[in-house]
């Protein structure tokens, strides 16, 4: 197979299956070849200097931000962990698949108000995050936070409450249109007798709730009870093509082929773990075509962990204000189908908010980090030098000539003919990098 | 003259630094320092749209608000057996006549009401509804119940009817969500949630003029999308509009001399925002606004009174607002929801996903009353009450009544419209 495999390819499979595409792990992965990069992030296992030791995250209660420890009692510190462990991972595939899956399989701390809950969400959905999809639905319909959001506990025999049952077809397994609204009703008698104690926030299952009566769903009839659903909802044709095309527009572009739809829904079908859906579509050439490099819009958590991870940046809990003007707050997506996504994280305000980080990030920059000889080219009286130096170190894709030109009359301007050190000229450089619309995209 | 680039870049700010301007407009400016002083001279004079553009402030009640609970049948049996724990008692009713009235958080449009300033559009829906939020949102936002569309209703009105205006302002978001209304292959429409943060440059950062003066023309130049490569064409094109509306934004004279005390919500700051838009002459003649927390399964009691409060409190602001700046006559809110829900509540002191509920329509010029029959409470489809007006009938109504707008481009064909402005 002539599949290229130079450093572009390498950076876009690093940006799309994690946060960043920083230059070492894009020249070991040229160097490891297509299979084995994608082995190991499938595995979560590093690129570069794969003898070190795996540098181990530090524990929520070891950090600082702004002077002051993170507090695990405290959502917003929460969220702020979340970005460091995205920021600073070895398994950034695990980590961006736990995204996923936050914004599939939703709760939202704002109705479930309880930190402790939503961190175990997040620790489920991460130890699932690449295994299979059906274990995940059968242990999240007893996850405490996604009962709560879903109002599970109101769900009693002879009281059927239908939230769960709704989305769980509408949004989690099969998409609209291929349900009735009497699949709905029956569903919910079956998920009935599964109850979350709010003061301990261990989830039970009550027989006596439960309605053990007759149900026909999506055209079987049997006493089905919550495993029962989910065996249905695993046979229909529908589940692996709608689970395809959210993966697709997650990892590959806003538009699949229906052809391509096909191609990875055989593999959901077939292959035991999301992993290994997700090593095909990594190892396929389509993956790598052009009019798919660089087409999708950055997630908000994915610019701010991006920049925290390629730039020496102090952990901030301002990154958490920024997110929110930015449209994405982690464990609050903004409804139950999660973030829109897509090119409507370039709402106007949103993409302000973004340039406006960048300003403030390029100006918290350390000076010496900003003038140390990883930021500086050999050449330095090169515009273009400069710009290679940088696009490199910050793992952007390839830029334009109008973004290139830009930059290079920037540093013109400023820093190249300096006769000393011009740190705020490189902060300018560094801030309009990061602002360029080709830094916006993955 | 031919000064530098270099040259025009110090001569330049320093002439902004003279005439106060500063932030993002330095660069928009750059060919016509004139037309910034004149505009800052007649406080935004060129932008002032004719006294009589009529503006429509659409508001989303997102989650699928209980319209049962919102106008209540109060004088209906069936009403108090369907709903046992969640009917409101007939003495806290604020009663609109014998048979109906409004949820007793609704005190303020209650008084309007009474001023014959609330059109009650009844029974508001649409064929075979769908019971799912997002389906049923785009459905509303989109105006097609029977098939997926990519352009909004409104994205087609300005497209249709606003086709000359080349004011960026003249429609508007205001915070919350992507929203499918304003889709549009050609025309683009700014969502803004403050006016403060509503820049390219960061505020709290001091830089010189120089500075962002080189800043903002670097902006420009990678944000030309026509000389971008074609997959970041998007970003440029979204970015390029962002600047543009910024820049018109923080043209406007910023003269609001309202004085109406807001509730302290984010919905009634959103209210507000559009109302210092107005009193500023941003010319916008359609504004966007959402509220969500509507999607009562469980323990409807207190928390549908509590969004009704912020709902009701904000539109009482807004309008006593305007009144005070002499915009009311101006103004048509239209209060909208993807569905109404189950007549009869569940066994969690809730309500599911339900179909037909009222629309409501406040201002000045409007023709308040009721509109429309009350759907029967009896007479259901599966447990559901059966709509009585298209949600297009009003629709066409406010753009080609209101707005005077192209109704019939936006919406394919003629609907019958209703008398309410």
């Amino acid at each position: 197979m002539g599949s290229v495999w130079t450093e572009r390819e390498a950076a876009h499979l690093l940006r799309r299956a994690g946060f960043a595409a920083p230059a070492d792990d894009v020249r070991a992965s040229v160097t490891l070849g297509r299979k084995e990069t994608v082995r190991r992030l499938v595995a979560g296992q590093r690129i570069a200097d794969a003898g070190a030791k795996a540098a181990a995250l530090a524990p929520l209660e070891e950090l600082q931000a702004d002077g002051k420890p993170l507090k695990a009692d405290d959502i917003g510190d929460q969220q702020l962990y979340w970005l460091y462990r995205m920021a600073n991972t070895d398994a950034p595939l695990a980590e961006k698949m736990t995204l996923f899956w936050h914004g599939h399989l939703t709760s939202s701390y704002r109705k479930v108000k309880d930190v402790a809950m939503m961190v175990k969400q997040n620790e489920l959905f991460r130890s699932h995050a690449l295994g299979n999809f059906k274990e995940l639905m059968l242990v999240v319909g007893q996850d405490p936070a996604m009962m709560l959001w879903l109002d599970v506990n109101s769900n009693r025999k002879g009281k059927p409450n239908e939230n769960y049952a709704r989305e769980v077809m509408e949004l989690f397994t099969l998409g609209i249109g291929h349900y009735t609204e009497q699949d709905i009703r029956e569903a919910a008698r079956a998920f009935t007798g599964w109850h979350v104690d709010r003061s301990s926030g261990e989830a039970s299952y009550q027989p006596k709730q439960h309605d053990n009566g007759t149900k026909t769903i999506l055209g079987e009839t049997g006493a089905f009870d919550a495993k029962g659903v989910v065996d249905v909802l695993f046979e229909q044709k529908a589940l692996p093509q709608f689970l395809a095309r959210k993966l697709l527009r997650f990892f590959a572009t806003d538009t699949p082929s229906d052809d391509w739809v096909e191609a990875v829904a055989a593999d959901v079908s077939a292959q035991p773990t999301i992993g290994g859906v997700l090593e095909k579509l990594f190892n396929s050439d389509a993956f790598y075509d052009d009019a798919v490099q660089q087409c999708l819009v950055k997630t908000p958590a994915e610019y701010v962990a991006g920049w925290m991870r390629s730039l020496p940046l102090p952990l901030t809990r301002g990154y958490n204000a920024a997110m929110r003007k930015m449209g994405q707050e982690l464990y609050m997506p903004p409804n139950v189908a999660g973030w829109t996504g897509g090119t409507s994280w370039l709402l106007s305000s949103w993409l302000l908010a973004r340039y406006q980080f960048a300003e403030s990030a390029a100006f918290r920059m350390n000076a010496a980090a900003l003038t140390s000889p990883e930021f500086t080219p050999a050449d330095k009286s090169s515009a273009d030098a400069w710009l290679r130096q940088w696009s490199d170190r910050l793992g952007i894709g390839q830029l334009g000539p109008a973004t290139s030109a830009a930059l290079a009359a920037y540093a013109e301007d400023t820093f190249l003919h300096a006769k000393q050190t011009n740190t705020n000229g490189l902060r300018g450089f560094l801030h309009l990098l990061m602002v360029s619309p080709e830094a916006q995209m993955k | 003259m031919n000064m530098s680039r270099r040259e025009f870049l110090v001569k330049g700010a320093a002439l902004l630094a003279t005439l106060g301007i500063g932030g993002p407009l330095v660069l928009a400016d750059k060919y016509s320092g004139l037309s910034a002083q004149a505009a800052a001279g007649t406080e935004g004079g060129a932008a002032l749209p004719a006294v009589d553009s009529p503006v429509l402030v659409v508001v989303q009640l997102s989650g699928g608000n209980d319209g049962i609970n919102t106008v209540v049948p109060y004088g209906q049996g069936v009403y108090y057996d369907a709903r046992p724990t969640l009917a409101i008692k007939q003495q806290d009713v604020l009663a609109i006549n014998g048979e109906l009235g409004f949820h007793p958080s609704l005190s303020g449009l209650h008084a309007l009401y009474k001023q014959g300033k609330v059109a009650v559009i009844q029974g508001v829906g649409y064929p075979k509804p769908d019971h799912s939020h997002f389906r049923s949102m785009e459905i509303w936002q989109t105006a097609e119940p029977d098939k997926i569309s990519q352009s909004g209703w409104l994205g087609r009105y300005v497209e249709s009817s606003l086709a000359r205006e080349t004011n960026p302002l003249k429609a508007l978001q205001i915070g919350g969500d992507a929203n499918k209304a304003f889709n549009s292959e050609t025309a683009f429409t700014p969502v803004i949630q403050s006016l403060d943060t509503f820049q390219l440059l960061d505020a709290r950062i001091k830089l010189g003029a120089l500075e962002k003066n080189r800043l903002t023309e670097a902006f420009l130049a990678m944000y030309d999308p026509a000389k971008q490569l074609t997959q970041v064409r998007v970003a440029a094109r979204r970015g390029q509009e962002a600047y543009r509306a910024a820049s018109a934004l923080h043209k406007l004279s910023g003269a609001y001399p309202g004085k109406t005390e807001y509730p302290n919500t984010g919905f009634a700051k959103d209210l507000q925002l559009v109302a210092k838009l107005l009193s500023g002459g941003s010319g916008t003649r359609v504004y966007y606004t959402q509220v969500g927390g509507f999607d009562d399964h469980a323990n409807e009691k207190e928390q549908h009174a509590r969004v009704l409060k912020e709902v009701d409190g904000a539109i009482a602001a807004f309008y006593s607002d305007l009144a005070s700046l002499g915009l009311q006559d101006r103004v048509v809110t239209a209060v909208f929801s993807e569905f109404g829900r189950r007549v009869k509540e569940n066994g969690s002191g809730g309500t599911d996903h339900g179909t037909a509920a009222p629309l409501l329509v406040v201002g000045g010029r409007v023709q308040g009353g009721l509109y429309g029959e009350y759907p029967s409470l009896s007479n259901l489809d599966n447990g559901d009450l059966k709509y009585n007006v298209d949600f297009r009938s009003v629709y066409y109504t406010l753009i080609e009544d209101w707005l005077k707008g192209d109704a019939k481009s936006v919406l394919g064909k003629t609907y019958e419209k209703i008398a309410f402005v």
